[in-house]
């Protein structure tokens, strides 16, 4: 029987911090595909991802449901992207030429195989649809998983994913069709 | 099946979702219609590309860095509190009732970016005489500590007064209800010699109290430095967090102190589990004041004149024969077996059961309760079972109850579980508290407790042989205020209680209160005695309304082997499962 995010979190809570891995462990792939998704590149996301693990470890006590802290975590990770595009926007104005020239070609630093455009379209997606795909795929949840931790019917858990792929397609053909984006325009 | 049919069971066709018919039937659809297999061959493809995309994310591991990341800033918190403890551990140690008055300005070695500093508050709090503080709530209601001597008066909140002299460790305690002061010696000094008198600096004084915390074992402290305003004036706020038993970061103490004159102000305590609950309060906010002097004695603090001062040494100082029969006892009680498992019973339905596992410094109690079968409905019949019986039955029908509540010591941290029962409607709690700083085991049921309960506050006397004294014992008087205990202890029978007398006084004449025999002693395979039988006489208090009463108990012991006591008897963890926790 798998553990629940409460389980590890009270664990955590009643002094036992190593417990914390499991859930890093759990939910690393959802947190770097969120923040490539929404910070463009890959070595970005994973230095958000850890300093999201990080603030989450250190913010346990104040989390009111200890069974909520998935979409917690993801409200973490979106505030800390949001203040690293703040900083990022702020270095930029400063060193506006320096940056130009220096901003490598999308990818290229980053860790090779991560599918950009994919994260992006599924950063793009609505809350419930995003949240879907990202503990399908990324969490590595079974449909009959998902539908018991979204407390939905298994039908309506392949309707949402239906539907979430019928966007991402949509929006993966638009992107393809595009210039790709540098890195730091994706916010804008 | 048609296009749109097959285009809604899509997602579940490729997920392997389908019952065999459906698959079948979306299958021989999907043959046919090439509109549709280009739709699932486009569905298959982006799952085939998230999924790569997600494995992607495995070969990143963060679960590292993040715990390094975690463990260096904590570590940055240890390092303080490292500083700490070499810092309090220079001076001697008040109890923890004397003031606590600034503890936390022992933070002054940290420096910090506020325009203040503690090392400022220091200085400043070292050229006063007297700091005393008002609260609004809890135990206390002032303290006073002179700076000079570290001497410590306070006033409770219960009506008791206690002053405290630590050049020669002597505490003075006025109990207003039994209207006597008690004189004992706080600090526990070998071989009874009080270590000459060092005069320390004020700062130290005031520290002190501290090194109960920063004496942990573990990390349990951390200071942070706010700017904060009081009544509109400007103030530097310090705010002291404490690491508690659970592991949790809880904020324990706040310090204002005023950047003019360097003084604090305010504080604000987190009141105790215990005090929380009875003053209904989370916390208890003190106003400081500087006073040029303070109290010199008890009875300035309005402590009668005349009431009887009674000097309660500790055993080291009792008189020869005394000693002797008390250390007598303190010895039985060592050799009593520290393996074992007890169960302890009355002759009575709709009581308590308790089953008690030791295992040296490890004890788990657990409490069950056995309803009358005749009432209550059918939820009692569930939980009845009809006494008298035997170890045994009462053994096998535990097994399939829910205790009440669960007590357990691990040597290290202590539990107190209490569960929700189907007929009552509470949380289950569990409370977890830092072993040896307070006991959260019930005594009242322990094989030892029941059969050497002497007090070690004394000294007591030796009384002469009456007719109330059971052959062959000797009997101690322990007497104090207007409370009074005699303790017939069985030489022949490892100086066992056997008999306890408790009395009261009413109109200036002593009346009993309450007596417990114990009876039918047996041997234990390594020959030590144990009563197998109690007796409880209440006399009961018509001002009080308490009706007298007679209760029979049954205590049963059985010597255990390593490896025979049940999995999991003494583990904690499995307590807190399905409970909220409370803790300090």
């Amino acid at each position: 029987m798998c553990r629940t995010d409460g389980y590890f979190v009270q664990r955590c809570l009643n002094g036992r911090p190593e417990e914390f891995r499991h859930l890093i462990e759990r939910y690393q792939g959802v947190l770097l595909s969120q923040l490539t998704g929404l910070l463009g590149s890959a070595d970005r996301a994973e230095e958000a991802a850890q300093e999201a693990f990080v603030r989450a470890y250190f913010a346990l006590g104040r989390l009111r449901r200890a069974d909520s802290f998935f979409s917690w975590l993801v409200g973490i990770a979106t505030r800390v992207a949001a203040d690293q595009q703040r900083r990022d926007a702020r270095r930029r104005q400063a060193v506006r030429a320096a940056a130009e020239l220096a901003t490598p070609a999308p990818g290229a630093a980053s860790a090779g195989a991560a599918d950009q455009p994919l994260r992006r379209a599924v950063a793009g997606l609505p809350e419930d649809y995003r949240q879907a795909i990202l503990l399908r795929y990324y969490a590595g949840l079974s449909c009959a998983e998902l539908a018991e931790r979204l407390g939905k019917p298994l039908g309506t858990v392949t309707k949402t994913l239906s539907r979430a792929y019928a966007m991402l397609r949509e929006a993966l053909a638009g992107d393809e069709g595009r210039p790709k984006p540098r890195d730091h325009e994706v916010d804008s | 099946m048609n296009c749109q049919e097959c285009q809604e069971q899509l997602t579940a066709y490729v997920e392997g979702l389908l019952d065999e018919p459906t698959r079948r039937d979306a299958e021989a659809h999907l043959q046919s219609c090439p509109g549709c297999r280009a739709e699932c061959e486009k569905t298959r493809g982006l799952r085939a590309r998230l999924t790569a995309d997600a494995e992607t994310t495995a070969q990143t591991s963060l679960a590292g860095p993040v715990m390094d990341a975690i463990l260096r800033k904590q570590t940055s918190k240890l390092r303080r509190i490292a500083m700490l403890k070499k810092y309090t551990r220079a001076g001697l140690v008040p109890a923890a009732a004397t003031i606590a008055a600034a503890v936390i300005l022992c933070y002054a070695m940290l420096g910090g970016g506020a325009s203040l500093s503690l090392a400022e508050v220091q200085a400043a709090v070292a050229e006063q005489s007297w700091v005393h503080v008002t609260y609004d709530t809890g135990p206390f209601v002032e303290q006073w500590v002179c700076l000079a001597d570290g001497n410590t008066y306070c006033k409770r909140r219960d009506g008791d007064v206690v002053f405290a002299d630590w050049a020669r460790n002597l505490r003075y305690w006025y109990d207003q209800r039994a209207r006597y002061i008690s004189v004992d010696q706080p600090a526990t000094c070998p071989g009874g010699q009080v270590p000459p008198w060092q005069p320390q600096t004020a700062w130290q004084h005031v520290v002190g109290p501290y090194e109960q915390l920063a004496g942990e074992p573990a990390p349990t402290a951390g200071v942070e430095t706010e700017h904060d305003e009081l009544d509109g004036k400007k103030t530097i706020r310090f705010d002291l967090y404490y690491k508690d038993a659970t592991g949790k970061d809880i904020l324990l103490t706040q310090l204002w102190a005023d950047p003019k004159t360097r003084l604090p102000v305010r504080r604000r305590d987190r009141l105790q589990l215990a005090h929380r609950k009875q003053f209904k309060q989370e916390w208890a906010t003190g106003l400081y004041d500087f006073p040029p002097k303070g109290p010199s004695s008890l009875y300035d603090l309005g402590v009668p004149r005349d009431v009887p001062v009674r000097k309660q040494l500790a055993p080291e100082h009792w008189a020869g024969e005394v000693r002797k029969v008390v250390e007598a006892a303190e010895q039985a009680r060592q050799q009593f077996p520290r393996r074992y498992r007890a169960v302890v019973w009355r002759d009575q339905q709709r009581s308590e059961i308790d089953i008690l596992y030791r295992d040296g410094v490890r004890i788990r109690q657990e409490r069950y309760f056995s309803l009358d079968p005749a009432g209550e409905g059918g939820k009692a019949a569930q939980y009845s079972l009809a006494v008298p019986t035997t170890p045994e039955k009462i053994l096998e029908w535990a097994r399939g109850q829910v205790p009440v509540s669960i007590g357990l010591a691990d040597g290290e941290t202590e539990y107190s579980r209490r569960n929700s029962l189907p007929w009552h409607n509470r949380t289950t709690t569990v409370r977890v508290l830092k072993y040896r700083k307070r006991d959260l085991l019930a005594k009242g049921s322990r094989p030892e407790e029941i059969q050497w309960p002497l007090d070690r506050m004394g000294p007591p006397e030796i009384l002469e042989h009456t007719p109330e004294t059971p052959a062959g014992c000797i009997a101690l008087r322990f007497e104090g205020g207007n409370s009074r205990s005699d303790y017939y202890v069985d030489p022949s029978h490892d100086y066992i209680c056997v008999k306890q007398l408790q009395w009261r006084t009413r109109d200036g004449k002593w009346e009993k209160e309450r007596e417990s025999w114990l009876f039918d002693l047996r041997r234990l395979p390594g020959r030590q005695w144990y009563a197998t039988r109690r007796l409880f006489i209440g006399y009961g208090d018509s001002t009080r309304n308490i009706s007298s009463s007679k209760l029979f108990w049954n205590i049963d012991v059985e010597v255990l082997e390593d490896g025979q006591f049940p999995a999991g008897t003494f583990d904690g963890e499995k307590l807190l499962e399905g409970a909220k926790v409370e803790s300090y």
